[in-house]
């Protein structure tokens, strides 16, 4: 079993890529960098914490194909990737109703919500997969749905 | 007046690579355009690039809230800007390009509405205000951020209509334009006008000349220059392309051929004179001449952006080098 670390991204990054390394140097497998419409971009801070470790896995979500596009998401881990090798994870789902109300984005779609993620999912891989492809470096990218 | 480097994010270099180089060769600025369907995300390739340096901003140039929730752009402002430290990263704003928001179905009726309410947006959000704001392109209903505030996030809005250029220059910390040399000149009159009409007509304020650069080492090399002056004409707005007083009826046939059969062929159709007009080229002394000359325009800050040249590492470094010695 993986044994991993769920950062506080209220933190400073700097406080953020400290935990990052000292829980490299114990020998955790993975961290986990949540994101929300009120807190730190998580792409960036999982930037920050992949170019300050080698080998340490970063998860990163729940990102909301709500708040972007799944060829956004997509673009952000093909970069990811491309910096720092194939040592990402994602997690995508709905997100928080009442915080993504905030930013003005409404958690409906005509095709049902769970059919949105699970399209955005593919839609995510497949975007992921030709990017990388195209750029020949590693493609490998754990997609979850939660 | 300082040299700054372009490059967008569907470009073909190692952007990791670039980010060091760039900050080894002297340049001051890494301006990253925002190709919207390149394969890589602006926000996370400036990251990348702040992570590879220690001394050259970074800057977005640019990223549209047509595309992006207005919080988003916020945290991932603030979010740069921790990383970078010192002020080394600028957001730049604006609507878009023409042919990537109509390829999403994207239309605007106000553009100076949308970059005013986002410009004030994103510095409430900044300074920790909890808003509740609704129009037609933004709506936030008790929002307030948690991250990291009290940092200060230039913003420059890369605009080109005479609404937005004054615009700028009442709302912005500084200005990036592009477009033909006529068209700079009036341009930059006309973010002055604006300078002038803002709170603080004394702030420092930056202005920023992106025009296609071209190093040209050899004849053939002036079909890359065609290529890349049909391609900006492509995506110039008819009211800039009179600014400019180009032939309109020669670019309206540079674009239908670009549309039917593609930029080798529209690239046929571009004038000496649009050339001259449209984009920089020649040897490294050359280009650092036509620089000089946007700064007697009045620009503070020059990208050499792409296509550079045929190779383009070997532009960048010739060109860099040509600048040192010149200044």
């Amino acid at each position: 079993m993986n044994f991993g670390l769920g950062l506080n991204v209220n933190e400073t990054i700097r406080e953020i890529v400290k935990k990052c390394i000292h829980a490299e140097q114990l020998g955790l497998d993975y961290v986990w960098v949540a994101d929300a419409p009120a807190q730190r971009y998580a792409l960036i801070v999982a930037s920050a914490v992949a170019a300050s470790t080698k080998k340490l896995h970063v998860g990163v979500g729940l990102l909301s194909p709500f708040l972007y596009t799944p060829e956004q998401i997509a673009n952000g881990f093909s970069m990811l990737v491309e910096a720092y090798g194939s040592r990402f994870e994602l997690c995508i789902g709905p997100g928080d109703r009442n915080q993504l109300r905030r930013v003005g984005v409404s958690l409906f779609h005509p095709q049902g919500i769970a059919n949105y993620i699970l399209d955005s999912k593919r839609e995510i891989e497949k975007g992921f997969a030709k990017k990388t492809s195209k750029a020949r470096f590693g493609s490998e990218l754990k997609v979850q749905e939660c | 007046m300082l040299l700054d480097l372009g490059v967008t994010s569907g470009t073909s270099l190692n952007v990791v690579r670039l980010s060091g180089l760039a900050q080894k060769l002297g340049f001051h600025c890494l301006w990253i355009g925002e190709d919207i369907h390149a394969r890589r995300d602006v926000f996370t390739l400036a990251s990348t690039a702040l992570l590879q340096t220690s001394k050259i901003k970074v800057g977005i140039g640019i990223t549209s809230p047509l595309i992006r929730n207005v919080s988003s752009i916020a945290r991932a402002s603030v979010t740069l800007t921790e990383i970078g430290g010192d002020d080394r990263f600028i957001l730049g704003l604006g609507v878009g390009g023409l042919q990537d928001l109509a390829k999403l179905g994207v239309s605007v009726d106000k553009p100076d509405v949308l970059l005013r309410d986002a410009v004030d947006l994103l510095r409430r959000m900044w300074r920790g205000e909890t808003i509740t704001f609704k129009s037609g392109h933004f709506k936030l209903e008790h929002y307030y951020t948690r991250y990291g505030l009290g940092y200060h996030v230039p913003i420059f809005l890369g605009v080109r209509g005479p609404k937005l250029l004054e615009l700028a220059g009442e709302i912005a910390d500084g200005v990036i334009i592009s477009g033909p040399k006529k068209y700079l000149r009036k341009a930059i009159g006309l973010v002055k006008k604006g300078i002038g009409r803002s709170e603080n007509p004394k702030k420092a304020f930056r202005f920023v000349v992106w025009v296609p650069t071209i190093l040209t080492e050899r004849k053939l090399d002036v079909n890359l220059v065609k290529k890349s002056v049909a391609f900006v004409l492509t995506d110039t707005p008819r009211n800039v392309l009179e600014m400019a007083e180009l032939n309109i009826d020669r670019v309206e046939r540079i674009k239908q051929a670009f549309e039917r059969l593609g930029l080798a062929r529209a690239s046929r159709l571009v004038t000496d004179e649009l050339i001259q007009e449209t984009a920089m080229h020649g040897s490294p002394q050359q280009l650092c001449k036509a620089f000089e000359s946007l700064e007697n325009l009045g620009a503070d800050e020059v990208v050499f952006g792409p296509p550079y040249g045929v190779n383009k590492e070997r532009a960048i470094v010739r060109l860099s080098r040509a600048w040192r010695s010149h200044v």
